[in-house]
């Protein structure tokens, strides 16, 4: 499969957040792009694309959301034994090191500190899913 | 005879400081002392380290004083081999119920202390001035208006990269209590700090904030459309998550809550303080929009 034809889920409760990330993402030339609005979808939708044989590439995920944050979605990957391996891409605007310090310790696979312009999003998705 | 051996601690001393990188500056206060460190921490840097610290610091005032900083500012550096020089300083205060902080820790040192799984072992601050501030030795600072700065930058900054757009701030306003300036459209942010609680407030005039919207999420940007209530909120999260960066290092400790949004036509919205609020006009391509910043000391 080419790259550009990950499939790639993104993660945000603001409206706003997703549209920016999914615009840079059709601007960066991929198409294969599914939409939560929370942690609790996000973890359902990752649950049901291993169940179709379709299972996502990457996330990219908020950090503060509702129902599930993104801390909390990202544990309840790591500890999942299908997903556990699945990169995690954290768009978050707390840029502090005790924030970024505690997404590494759950095991985030890259972070990126709004704002954030499509070249620091496009260099940072291309470098997980070529490692991937 | 103690006199003579003194003189030679000295000579070794300067022999150790000859041959290492690591420089070294003790400044005694009353109740505590500050070690300034300067250079790098080398691995031939930590006989230097232990013997200075246990002649000019250890020695003299381990009884005299309960607080000690090793305040790394100026430090380069560290190989981790010399974090082990850190924690036999902190085994030997402890065990003296005396405390021992690391202050001004640039990114390099943080890594290498987070790395050999230390980041909890040490207390760290981000300037001494905020570990004096733990420790009860100075006072908290207020919120004045010289921390507006970060606020500023970080509205000129989110414009840039996520509207597309170059804001410019101009003159910055002080409002009376029950002053409230009229907007169409409004983002507000509530802080609670170590020093200051208070409110950040995005006010729009709606016919520049569908430009700045249309050029951040592109057509189709008007009232009524769910990205038209959001898209503010998400502004004013950015711009406090960029001046949280700035303001934390200063030892505010800023927290935030949920932002909300409130839409009418020339609405005044109404924060209930006895303090003075800052309001800052941003000019814009499109027309003007202010930040209002409103602050009660604690």
């Amino acid at each position: 499969m080419s790259e550009m034809n990950s499939k790639i889920l993104v993660v945000d409760d603001s409206i706003s957040m997703r549209m920016i990330v999914v615009s840079f993402l059709k601007k960066m030339g991929y198409s294969n792009i599914h939409e939560a609005e929370d942690g609790e979808i996000a973890l359902l939708m990752l649950k049901d694309g291993l169940l179709g044989d379709d299972p996502f590439q990457i996330v990219i995920s908020d950090w503060f959301m509702p129902n599930m944050t993104g801390h909390e979605l990202l544990e309840a990957v790591r500890k999942d034994e299908q997903l556990k391996n699945m990169p995690f891409l954290l768009v978050t605007a707390e840029g502090e090191d005790k924030h970024v310090n505690m997404a590494k310790e759950s095991g985030v696979t890259d972070i990126i500190v709004k704002p954030f312009s499509i070249d620091q999003i496009h260099a940072k998705v291309k470098m997980i899913l070529n490692n991937n | 005879m103690a006199e003579v051996d003194e003189a030679k601690e000295q000579e070794e001393l300067k022999e150790l400081e000859k041959n290492c990188q690591l420089r070294m500056s003790v400044e005694k206060f009353d109740g505590y002392i500050v070690v300034n460190l300067l250079n790098v921490f080398s691995f031939d840097s930590a006989r230097y380290f232990s013997k200075k610290m246990e002649i000019e610091v250890l020695r003299p005032f381990l009884e005299s004083h309960s607080f000690f900083i090793l305040n790394l500012k100026s430090m380069g550096d560290i190989d981790k081999t010399c974090l082990r020089e850190f924690v036999q300083m902190q085994i030997r205060l402890k065990k003296q119920n005396k405390r021992f902080f690391l202050t001004d820790l640039n990114a390099s040192v943080k890594d290498v202390i987070y790395k050999n799984g230390l980041d909890k072992t040490f207390e760290q601050k981000s300037t001494v001035r905020a570990a004096l501030v733990e420790l009860g030795i100075v006072k908290k600072k207020a919120f004045d208006v010289t921390f507006l700065n970060p606020f500023i930058d970080a509205v000129m900054r989110m414009m840039e990269v996520q509207c597309y757009t170059k804001a410019v701030a101009g003159d910055i306003t002080v409002l009376k209590p029950n002053e409230y300036p009229p907007a169409d459209i409004c983002g507000t942010i509530g802080l609670v700090s170590d020093s200051f609680n208070g409110a950040i407030l995005l006010l729009f005039k709606e016919d520049v904030y569908v430009k700045i919207g249309t050029r951040m999420l592109g057509e189709g940007f008007q009232p009524g459309t769910p990205q038209f209530m959001d898209a503010i909120g998400e502004m004013a999260n950015i711009v406090l998550g960029q001046a949280k960066i700035s303001l934390n290092k200063m030892g505010h400790n800023v927290q935030q809550a949920l932002p909300s949004v409130s839409y009418g036509k020339d609405q005044l919205v109404k924060i209930i303080s006895t303090s003075p609020s800052i309001l800052v006009p941003f000019t814009v391509e499109f027309g003007k929009f202010h930040i209002q910043i409103t602050t009660k000391n604690r």
